[in-house]
C-alpha cells in the first residue's frame, strides 16, 4: 500500500491540503521488466480541479517508481532499462515493447503490459523528470577545444511535424547587418587568367613524368605570351 | 600582372624534371606547385599567420621552422632540399621569389575581406538569451549560452538560397537528405575525444552554413583546426564572413573523405598536415564518422517520431554517449596512473 505523503500531487498540479476524511484506496499496478506488480495506492479529490475527477496521489519517486496516472506506475529500473537499450543498440520502442510482453508472458504476469503509446508516453515524461544533461564539454579540450570535426547526419524526422525548430543558421537584420560588397577580386594563388591557371594544374597533374614536361612546355608558350603582353 | 615569378619557379621545377639526377625534392616542387595552381584560395595555402614569416624568407632570411607547419607544401621541400654538411638550401632562389609574391597575394586577400566591409547593424553587445530547457523548442543544444549573434551577411546570404555553392570546383551532394519528406538531419560537432559538443536539427539539408553558424555562435574563439568533409569549401565560406574570426583556423578535409574529392589541393587535406605537424598525427579525424555511426542507431526510431520527441531522443541519447566516453577517458587515466608507480 503506498500511503498519501507529503510528495502528494494532482497532476493539475495542486499540492495544498485535502480532505483526510475522503481517502480512498485504489489498485495500484507498477510494471517492472520481467513481471506487473498488483498494489495498492491512497488517493484523494482534488479540490482545484474536483469537476475533472482529478486525484491526488503520492509521487513515489522514492520507492522508485514512475506514478502515471495513480492507476499505473512504470519501475525506474524498466525505463532506465530502455533507456540503456536504445544507447547501445538499435532498439525502437517497439521491440523493447515486445519484449518486455514475451518477458510478462513467460514469468506469468498477473497483468499484461500496458499499450506501446502509454509506455511511450511515460518513458518521455520520465526522461524530462531526469537530470540526465551534459554540459557537452570535453574535460581534456575544455570549453574551446583546438580540433573540432564537424559532421552531419540523416537523423532526420518527418517534415511535416516541424513546429519550432531554430537552427544557429538562422539571421536577423534587427541584430546584427553585415553589408559585404560585391567583388570580382580573385581568391586563387595564381591571380592570371582562369584558364591558364587551369591548363598548368592539369599538365602538373600529369602522372607519367615524360606527359607532364611535354604538357608543361606547352604552357610556357602561354605563360611567353601573357608575360609579352604584359612588358608591352 | 607580372607572372615572372610563376613562370620562374615552373621553370625550375621543369629543369628538375628534365635533369637525370634525380633530386629528392622534385616531388615536392611539383605538389607545392599543384597547390599554388590550384583552384583553393590563397589563404588556405598561405594562412595569416604565416605571411609576414613567408615575407622574410622572401627577403633573403632562412626559412623560419614556424613555416614548415604553416605551409606543409613548402616545409616539405624544405627538409628535402636541406643539405647539413654546407648547411644550406639547394635550389631556393625562385621559391624565394614566388614565396614574396604569394605572402603579397595573401596579404592583399585578406586585407580585402577584412575592409571591403560595412557594418549596417553593430551585433548586440550582450549574448543571446536562453530560457532553460529552450533547447527542446529550438532543437539546438550546445551546452552553453549563445556567445553573439550570427549577422545577416547582405551580399552573400540570399533570401532564396543561403548556402548555394560559390566556387565552380569542388560540389558536395547530400544524396541522402534528398527525400522531401524528411528533415535535413542532424548537425553535430565532435571534439578528437569523440565528446559530442553539441547539436542542431536542420530544417533543410546540411550546408557549410550550419557549421560556421555553429562555430560562430557559441564558441568564444574560433578552434585552430576544423576537420569537414566538405572543407574545402567550408574555408572560403568562413573568411568571406567572419574573416578575423577564423584567421588562424586551419580548415582540412579529414582523410576518409578526402579521395572523393578531385578538384581541391593537398592543402585542404588533414594528411598534408599530419606530415609536418606532430601534435595533428594522433587525432582521430573519422571520429565524427565513428560517432554517427553510433547516431544510426536512432535513425529508424526518429523516422516516426514528431519535432518534441526526436529532439529530447537525441539528446538523452547524445548524453548518454558522452557520459560513457567520459567514463572511458576516466578509467583509461586510472590506470595510467595505477601503471605509473610499477614502471618507476
Amino acid at each position: 500500500m503506498f500511503l498519501l505523503d507529503d510528495s502528494a500531487q494532482c497532476s493539475c498540479g495542486y499540492v495544498g491540503t485535502y480532505d483526510h476524511d475522503n481517502i480512498l484506496e485504489d489498485a495500484f499496478i507498477v510494471h517492472t521488466s520481467t513481471s506487473a506488480l498488483e498494489c495498492k495506492i491512497q488517493t484523494v479529490y482534488c479540490q482545484a480541479c474536483i469537476n475533472t475527477r482529478g486525484r491526488i496521489g503520492s509521487d513515489l519517486g522514492s520507492y522508485g517508481i514512475l506514478n502515471w496516472n495513480n492507476r499505473v506506475g512504470f519501475a525506474h529500473e524498466l525505463l532506465n532499462n530502455y533507456t540503456s537499450q536504445f544507447t547501445s543498440s538499435e532498439t525502437p520502442f517497439f521491440a523493447f515493447h515486445q519484449t518486455i510482453i514475451n518477458a510478462y508472458v513467460e514469468d506469468d504476469s498477473p497483468v499484461s503490459f500496458c499499450r506501446l503509446q502509454t509506455f511511450q508516453d511515460a518513458w518521455f515524461a520520465f526522461i524530462r523528470l531526469q537530470e540526465i544533461g551534459s554540459t557537452m564539454q570535453c574535460p581534456i579540450c575544455g570549453p574551446n577545444p583546438a580540433v573540432i570535426i564537424a559532421d552531419g547526419v540523416a537523423v532526420s524526422f518527418p517534415s511535416h511535424r516541424v513546429e519550432s525548430l531554430e537552427p544557429p543558421i538562422i539571421s536577423s537584420k534587427d541584430k546584427a547587418w553585415v553589408r559585404l560588397k560585391r567583388t570580382t577580386m580573385k581568391l586563387t594563388s595564381f591571380p592570371g587568367p582562369t584558364n591558364l591557371r587551369k591548363s598548368v594544374y592539369k599538365a602538373l597533374n600529369q602522372s607519367v613524368r615524360e606527359e607532364r614536361i611535354q604538357k608543361l612546355n606547352e604552357e610556357f608558350a602561354k605563360f611567353l605570351v601573357i608575360n609579352w603582353n604584359f612588358s608591352y | 600582372m607580372d607572372y615572372s615569378t610563376y613562370t620562374a619557379c615552373l621553370s625550375a621545377y621543369h629543369r628538375l624534371e628534365q635533369s637525370d639526377d634525380k633530386k629528392l625534392y622534385t616531388r615536392r616542387y611539383r605538389q607545392f606547385l599543384l597547390q599554388v595552381f590550384s583552384a583553393d584560395s590563397v589563404l588556405q595555402l598561405v594562412p595569416n599567420a604565416a605571411i609576414q614569416l613567408l615575407q622574410k624568407y622572401s627577403e633573403g632570411c632562412p626559412p623560419d621552422p614556424r613555416l614548415q607547419p604553416l605551409i606543409p607544401a613548402l616545409g616539405m621541400i624544405f627538409l628535402n632540399a636541406y643539405h647539413p654538411i654546407n648547411n644550406q638550401y639547394s635550389g631556393m632562389a625562385e621559391l624565394r621569389l614566388l614565396s614574396g609574391t604569394l605572402a603579397q597575394r595573401a596579404n592583399v586577400v585578406f586585407h580585402h575581406l577584412v575592409h571591403d566591409r560595412e557594418t549596417v547593424i553593430e551585433p548586440l553587445q550582450s549574448s543571446p538569451p536562453t530560457l532553460p530547457r529552450y533547447w527542446e523548442t529550438t532543437g539546438c543544444y550546445y551546452g552553453r549560452p549563445a556567445v553573439r549573434y550570427r549577422p545577416y551577411y547582405e551580399g552573400r546570404d540570399s533570401d532564396k538560397s543561403v548556402d548555394t555553392a560559390e566556387s565552380e570546383v569542388c560540389r558536395k551532394f547530400y544524396s541522402t537528405y534528398t527525400k522531401q519528406s524528411l528533415t535535413g538531419g542532424l548537425m553535430a560537432l565532435w571534439c578528437p575525444h569523440l565528446i559530442c559538443l553539441g547539436f542542431h536539427k536542420m530544417p533543410h539539408a546540411e550546408g557549410r552554413n550550419d557549421i560556421f553558424s555553429a562555430l560562430f555562435k557559441y564558441f568564444e574563439k574560433a578552434p585552430e583546426t576544423v576537420i569537414y568533409d566538405f572543407a574545402c569549401q567550408l574555408a572560403p565560406y568562413c573568411m568571406s564572413r567572419e574573416p578575423l574570426f577564423f584567421k588562424d583556423t586551419c580548415f582540412a578535409v579529414d582523410e576518409m573523405h578526402a579521395k572523393g574529392h578531385v578538384g581541391c589541393s593537398q592543402a585542404s587535406f588533414m594528411s598534408n598536415y599530419m606530415q609536418v605537424r606532430p601534435e595533428v598525427i594522433n587525432i582521430n579525424t573519422s571520429a565524427a564518422e565513428c560517432s554517427n555511426s553510433g547516431l544510426s542507431r536512432i535513425k529508424k526510431s526518429i523516422s516516426y517520431m514528431d519535432q518534441k520527441h526526436a529532439i529530447l531522443y537525441t539528446y538523452v541519447y547524445l548524453c548518454v554517449w558522452n557520459r560513457r566516453q567520459e567514463r572511458k577517458h576516466q578509467s583509461r587515466l586510472e590506470k595510467e596512473l595505477l601503471r605509473i608507480p610499477q614502471d618507476m
